[in-house]
């Protein structure tokens, strides 16, 4: 019991958050805030339309890994709970949008919510079983459903194709500019969404949960009800940004939604920075770009990985964005400087 | 339907084909549940280090060429070593975080094992030769494999070995009162930092004798981990999470289930049952198969 008090006490981010900010004038706060905002949206609108070639075809990977990731970082960042299945989610949302796509002739606006809702229904099945336990029980259980999903795929022919994929996936627009800006929209409302979640009831269970789930639980919080949504939510993202995959691709098979998959979406999270969504989009960013640029470390770039994640760990669990935010924060007490500790006593 | 001797004859072939994979999985699963229950961390990395051990062996017996017992001895004391080392990376550093930040820790050092191993020797897979020229004995028209046989003797050995190091020992019963309780522990004059240390050691001692055993029967290869891991998690989850009698008895559930399985109705949808059961046993039996707590106690 002692343990859970002073971990309650020292850890949480509930009271850092009020905290963090001392010594910054409030003012500034708000006008550095609009700022960033003009520029996210500037730059969210402006840099699509200059890149081209690779540069355009690996935007697009980000934006729609940064979905995926968006997924993760409400189950991890948030609920504190491991998936090491997302890319099997990511997979079984890009195989039933491919279906319906060239099967049926559904139309993207109606293939992109299904392929999400194919990620729920999977995070339900998942999720039902091992979310009453304690947490590692849904870790081992993602790879394992991972493995299923990939047996199902390599060997159901049948509906699958195996290993020779799904063809003949056409995108909604012909421009890969405009598709770009599409999945870039539908990453953004997700994020959005994601955002206003934070402050609800759910948000917050989610951050008591992770905070001390026995002390959450003995304040009334159902946990295996939000840790199921959670991962429901993780599912939907992952479900969402398959379906955007197949058709940004063409083309899916068994490849790219193994195990090896799962763990750079997880490495992207922790580079990005868990505790915050902003983290999923810096992580997807970097380490979409990053790789095609460090074709020089050839094999090794796997080492070069976990080495990363580990220190990343060990030293700074806030990840790139945790260290922007923190710039942002420093810079903010230097320009506030006494007037800031004025306007705040 | 009329039953052959062929048939008998086949299926015991299988069957002990059966027990070792699953004599191997156990004793994956007894290394893995080993360290869950002295100081709570789940190691995912537990694949890549059964890897680790397989290659340590290949250097010492085939590159080095020294006797496979002598061998197998240096493996598994630098194996011990190499367990104590762990600790300092993914256990003592992160003390008191969250289970998340353990397990990413456990992931991560597992990608660095695995990728170093394929930097070290390459992608092509690995072997330690075998000791004998004509593997396999006859008994009744019975085909056995003798690696297999000594797989087994060494697993049963070993196990017998955990067995009385915790029902009749100073240091076993040590070890597991800091397990159970450590603070306890602590206050009865145990040192409970060197007990958590001698249990990495164990663990990965013999994570490394599995490792060097399966080297002459399976090919080695930088990716293997990830298989024999999945396959101990299961064997602990099946046999309850925390139990060393029931990872034995799961891994041995695991390793004849999946053989008889790929040989008698699908091999391509063999690791498609493994997980069912897993799940399955998540669904209607998550305290494994001997009864023990592991729900959330709130």
């Amino acid at each position: 019991m002692s343990k859970h008090l002073t971990g309650s006490l020292k850890g949480g981010s509930v009271k850092a958050h009020g905290k963090d900010l001392d010594g910054v004038n409030p003012a500034y706060l708000r006008t550095f805030r609009y700022i960033s905002y003009v520029l996210f949206a500037g730059g969210v609108l402006v840099l699509p339309s200059l890149v081209n070639g690779l540069q355009l075809r690996l935007a697009t990977l980000a934006s729609i890994w940064f979905v995926a990731t968006m997924g993760l970082q409400v189950l991890m960042g948030q609920a504190g709970l491991i998936s090491l299945g997302q890319a099997a989610f990511v997979g079984v949302g890009a195989y039933t949008a491919a279906l319906l796509a060239t099967k049926q002739d559904f139309s993207f606006l109606f293939t992109i919510p299904i392929a999400g809702l194919s990620g729920v229904i999977l995070a339900v099945i998942v999720g039902f079983p091992t979310l009453k336990l304690r947490g590692h029980y849904l870790a081992i259980a993602t790879i394992g459903v991972g493995q299923i999903i990939l047996v199902l795929m390599v060997n159901w022919r049948a509906v699958t194709n195996g290993m020779d994929g799904i063809s003949g996936i056409h995108r909604p627009v012909e421009s890969n500019r405009v598709f770009l800006y599409i999945c870039v929209s539908i990453g953004l409302a997700i994020a959005g969404a994601l955002y206003s979640l934070r402050k609800t009831p759910v948000g917050l269970a989610f951050t008591a949960l992770r905070t001390d789930e026995t002390a959450a639980g003995a304040m009334g919080i159902s946990v295996a009800w939000h840790y199921l949504i959670a991962l429901m939510i993780s599912g939907f993202c992952a479900g969402v940004a398959g379906g955007l995959f197949a058709y940004n691709e063409g083309f899916i098979s068994p490849y790219g939604f193994d195990l090896g998959q799962s763990i750079v979406l997880l490495t992207m999270i922790i580079i990005g920075g868990l505790r915050h969504i902003s983290g999923a989009l810096v992580g997807a960013v970097l380490l979409v770009f990053l790789p095609p640029n460090l074709e020089f470390l050839g094999s090794s770039y796997m080492v070069i990985y976990g080495v990363a994640v580990l220190l990343v760990i060990l030293f700074a669990p806030d990840g790139a964005a945790g260290a922007i935010l923190k710039l942002r924060l420093k810079f903010l007490r230097r320009i506030s400087g006494a007037q800031g500790k004025a306007a705040n006593q | 339907m009329d039953i052959t001797l062929r048939q008998v004859q086949d299926f015991l072939q299988v069957l002990t084909n059966g027990v070792a994979a699953g004599a191997v999985y156990a004793l994956v699963a007894v290394s893995f549940v080993l360290v869950y229950k002295a100081v709570g961390i789940v190691n995912f990395a537990a694949g890549e280090i059964v890897a680790v051990g397989g290659y340590i062996g290949v250097v010492l017996a085939n590159i080095l060429g020294l006797p496979l017992v002598l061998s197998l001895l240096i493996c598994i004391v630098i194996m011990s070593f190499f367990g104590y080392g762990f600790q300092f990376v993914v256990y003592r550093p992160l003390k008191g975080k969250s289970f998340l930040i353990i397990a990413i820790s456990t992931l991560a050092t597992g990608i660095i094992l695995a990728n170093g191993i394929q930097l070290i020797f390459g992608p092509s897979p690995r072997r330690l030769e075998p000791l004998l020229s004509n593997p396999t004995v006859e008994v009744k028209g019975v085909f056995i494999s003798v690696p297999n046989l000594i797989i087994i003797a060494i697993a049963v050995l070993t196990l017998i070995g955990v067995k009385y190091l915790f029902a009749r020992t100073r240091v076993g019963f040590q070890m597991m009162s800091t397990a159970q309780d450590a603070e306890m522990a602590r206050l009865l004059g145990i040192n409970t930092d060197k007990m958590v240390s001698m249990t990495f050691m164990l663990s990965f001692a013999i994570a490394g004798l599995v490792g060097f055993l399966i080297a002459p029967v399976l090919y080695l290869v930088p990716t293997m981990g990830l298989g024999i891991a999945l396959k101990g998690f299961a064997a602990a989850i099946i046999g309850g999470f925390g139990e060393v009698n029931g990872a034995i008895v799961g891994g041995l559930a695991i390793g004849i289930l999946e053989i008889l399985f790929a040989r008698y109705l699908s091999s391509s949808f063999q690791s498609l049952l493994i997980f069912a059961v897993v799940l399955g046993s998540l669904y209607f039996r998550p305290e494994g198969i001997f009864k023990g707590e592991v729900g959330q106690k709130v």
